[in-house]
């Protein structure tokens, strides 16, 4: 089909006719029953209406097919994280950024700035600590790791260039042995010799005969090794035991001293001994008699056992403790 | 029955009490007589230093002079 301009006085004929004007126009039939019937052959671009239907369909070269196309959209309506929308015209709907939450599955890239992202990677996660008491070293430039509690009476420490929990170096002291103190004499053996020092207490010590004051062997050796004074640049005698503490008061309250031996495990010289102590005195029950003694121990043997021993009677009270100091 | 004496293994915490053996106790009877001697000793040379210093005193009185007169006159 085309158009065409009809002159004045043209011949018209049928063919004209139908190619120009009947197979253009909009022909209505009652159904497309009626249609099939009046147009056994119809050409591509007829125009029908069919009034059973309300339609008009155009024969597409096939088949006759409808042409209007009225939509079912009625209105837009803002959902979720949006804003704006409407139920005509033009509709514009507008991302409401304030409402809008992504979850984390959902993220598989990102687009922020530098800075905006170095914040986030500043920040150290809770799930870095799981346990009470954990805390948080670096194990790498720029990360992170707990570190694990230690046990008591450890302390914050460098093991093979890392931080971690550990003995506390030196200033340890371990009780070795502790007692009471009764009959003729008290030994403490088979001392461990892991130690630098040896520290010995005394309290509340007392022997049967009164105000006399105690005595200190070691290794079981009675003989006359030992020399002590409480005054200085003495040359002492040798005697068979070295005095300990200060005569003691008709009771035992309050009496109190130590003695130290260092390297006492060593065999390379003669052992030191240093005292200090105190005891009420007899008559004046607010004072005490003060000691402070030095010693020596002739011989290089290591010391393995100490013993106490009454300077009179026997000990009626008192106890005793030994430490091991490192 | 002899003294008694204690033994505490400060290895293994056991604690044996037993008598003196015969050694022991002879070393424990010379050990109290030695004390005793030393002590009798002590007391002996303390009381002949009280008596030098009372005897002192009294020659002091005799020249008619007193400690605190020696004192002020070492100075």
């Amino acid at each position: 089909m085309a158009y065409k301009t009809f002159a004045n006085g043209f011949p018209l004929p049928a063919s004209d006719l139908n190619n120009f004007l009947m197979n253009q126009s909009v022909i209505v039939f009652a159904d497309s029953a009626a249609r099939t019937t009046a147009i056994p052959s119809p050409v591509t671009g007829m125009l029908t209406y069919l009034e059973d239907t309300n339609a008009y369909e155009s024969w597409d070269g096939s088949a006759f097919v409808n042409i209007t196309n009225p939509g079912d959209i009625t209105a837009v309506t803002a959902g979720t994280a949006l804003s704006g929308g409407g139920s005509s015209g033009d509709v514009t709907l507008n991302v409401d950024l304030s409402a809008v939450t992504i979850p984390a599955s959902q993220i598989s890239d990102l687009t922020a700035t530098a800075a905006e992202l170095n914040q986030v990677d500043a920040k150290i996660p809770k799930s870095t600590v799981t346990t009470a008491q954990d805390l948080i070293v670096a194990d790498g430039a720029s990360s992170v790791t707990r570190l694990g509690v230690g046990t008591d009476d450890q302390v914050l420490s460098v093991v093979a260039g890392s931080v971690a929990w550990a003995d506390a170096g030196g200033g340890s002291m371990s009780l070795l042995a502790s007692g009471t103190l009764s009959g003729s004499s008290v030994t403490i053996s088979s001392i461990s010799q892991d130690y630098k020092t040896l520290l010995v207490w005394i309290d509340n010590y007392k022997t049967t005969t009164d105000e006399r004051e105690l005595e200190i062997r070691f290794n079981g050796d009675s003989s006359s090794n030992y020399g002590w004074t409480d005054e200085n640049a003495v040359l002492p005698t040798l005697s068979s035991e070295i005095r300990f503490g200060a005569e003691t008061a008709n009771d035992e309250l309050y009496s109190f001293g130590k003695f130290t031996l260092s390297d006492y495990s060593s065999s390379n010289h003669w052992k030191l001994y240093e005292e200090v102590s105190i005891s009420r005195h007899a008559s004046q029950a607010t004072r005490a008699n003060f000691r402070r003694r030095g010693g020596f121990y002739n011989q290089t043997t290591a010391i393995s056992s100490i013993t106490i021993l009454p300077r009179g009677g026997t000990l009626s009270s008192g106890n005793y403790e030994i430490y091991g100091v490192n | 029955m002899k003294p008694k004496i204690t033994i505490h293994n400060s290895q293994s915490g056991k604690i044996v009490e037993r008598e003196m053996t015969d050694l022991e106790f002879t070393e424990h009877e010379n050990r109290q007589e030695k004390i005793q001697t030393e002590r009798l000793a002590k007391q002996q040379e303390a009381t002949q230093i009280k008596e030098a210093r009372s005897a002192a005193e009294g020659k002091l009185l005799e020249l008619g002079l007193t400690v605190e007169d020696l004192k002020a006159l070492l100075g």
